[in-house]
């Protein structure tokens, strides 16, 4: 009798397969269990085997196609009488390989290992996998809509408050070019990073300022993954966390910022740098706006904006002088702190900023 | 160094750090930004690889108020070259 292989089904939420090899010929002799093909799902690449003993009559799946489940992909002439019932398609396990300290990661963590692609021997799933987040980043769509989703239950659940300061910088752009005077090129600080190193100093000053909203309690976070808002090249933003930013000293910060800013761009940020984020600092960098009032990333409570630096008459002794400066405000979440805490908060960083000395 | 030469070194660290720009394309007068996909961390990167080839050091407060890319290479043109003093004596 003629025996139909169906494109079988690898997980409740698959409904189709694209078929990526072949591992068997028109002709050959199939014994059942022998695999047969390579099938990938959204989540990885499956090796299918057969249910059957048999003789291949032909493919019907062609390698690259996408086949819907329970379609068939090949024919076998099997044994037995045409009037046989069919027996059910038996549904085989896809089993994941996963090395164990990808599995250990992902216990701790709670990631789902059937969300990841493993890129090890025969797809198995390696520590860098898990560590590496391999969904929405390189997808413009999917971001815009998470991009969408976060902002607009920000911008419902969120009482934000909005401050400014305007912070001159003349003491810290002569400081960090006194130290990169000195410096060899690669080692040179970014003044983005300096002004980030004064962000975490007031935070750890100001804990109201660090940490999470949920379930109508906030809850201060001890180490501060200060999120930095990045555009993407390729359109959207992310804001990938500087993990315990609060334990780096200037120099370890400069280098932990180009590291990542750079794997954003080629989409290498592992999961806990998009999830964890206790807080948010947007640059705008030299190009763009003087001042931004962003929205709170839930279920953080607090953004602090650090506009473009420009130079702006700044009175001094009742002299009016250029000078750079730059206008940090403060978004925070009005259920966990009021207006004199931002104020305060505010006031620390520009006293952060004039001390520079004080950032290394 | 000129500013012949230190065009020639710019073009170099374009291709290095965003070869999918079209140098010849880049009008130097006119605002570097409005004309190519350059964010600022690649506009560091660009100063970090011309101070690393020419020697020369370009403050922060210079960077920030440069318009277009002209200004850059003036900037650095009227600069002591450390790397060209040393080039004699060896």
């Amino acid at each position: 009798m003629i025996y139909n292989v169906p494109m079988p089904s690898l997980g409740a939420d698959m409904d189709h397969g694209k078929l990526m090899n072949w591992k068997i010929k028109p002709g050959d002799e199939v014994k059942k269990g022998q695999m047969i093909a390579e099938v990938e799902t959204t989540k990885s690449t499956v090796e299918i085997e057969s249910f059957k003993e048999g003789r291949v009559l032909d493919l019907l799946g062609k390698v690259g196609e996408d086949v819907p489940v329970g379609q068939p992909i090949a024919r076998f002439e099997v044994a037995g009488s045409d009037l046989a019932p069919e027996p059910p398609v038996k549904i085989p396990e896809m089993r994941l390989k996963i090395s164990p300290a990808a599995r250990k990661f992902a216990t701790d963590r709670n990631v789902d290992l059937t969300q990841i692609k493993g890129s090890g021997p025969e797809g198995q799933i390696e520590l860098k996998d898990v560590e590496v987040k391999t969904h929405p980043i390189k997808s413009g769509s999917n971001l815009r809509e998470a991009i969408a989703k976060a902002m607009s239950h920000s911008k419902k659940e969120i009482p934000h408050y909005y401050l400014k300061s305007q912070v001159t910088l003349g003491v810290l752009l002569k400081w960090v070019d006194e130290k990169n005077k000195n410096l060899s090129p690669e080692n040179r600080l970014l003044v983005p990073v300096v002004l980030f190193k004064a962000v975490i100093k007031s935070l750890q000053d100001y804990p109201q300022m660090n940490g999470y909203f949920k379930n109508e309690v906030y809850e201060p976070s001890q180490p501060i993954h200060l999120g930095v808002a990045i555009a993407l090249k390729t359109g959207g933003v992310l804001v990938p966390a500087l993990l315990d930013a609060e334990k780096m000293n200037l120099r370890e910060l400069n280098t932990a910022f180009q590291d990542l800013v750079q794997r954003t761009q080629k989409g290498e940020l592992r999961n806990r740098e998009l999830t964890e984020g206790t807080v948010t600092v947007t640059n705008m960098g030299d190009l763009g706006s003087e001042e931004v009032f962003g929205i709170i990333f839930p279920p953080q409570v607090a953004l602090i904006g650090l506009g473009r630096m420009h130079k702006a008459p700044v009175v001094e002794k009742e002299i009016i002088k250029p000078e750079f400066v730059i206008d940090i405000t403060l978004s925070a979440d009005h259920r966990v702190t009021d207006g004199l805490n931002g104020a305060r908060f505010l006031a620390s960083l520009e006293r952060n900023l004039k001390n520079p000395s004080q950032l290394e | 160094m000129n500013t012949t030469q230190i065009k020639e070194l710019l073009i170099q660290v374009f291709h290095e750090i965003a070869p999918e720009i079209d140098f010849s394309k880049i009008d130097t007068a006119k605002p570097l930004r409005e004309q190519v996909e350059i964010d600022s961390f690649d506009f560091y990167r660009i100063i970090v690889q011309l101070h690393q080839k020419t020697g020369i050091y370009v403050p922060d407060s210079k960077v920030m108020e440069f318009t277009n890319l002209d200004e850059l290479i003036t900037y650095t043109s009227e600069q002591p070259s450390p790397h060209q003093q040393l080039s004699p004596g060896l």
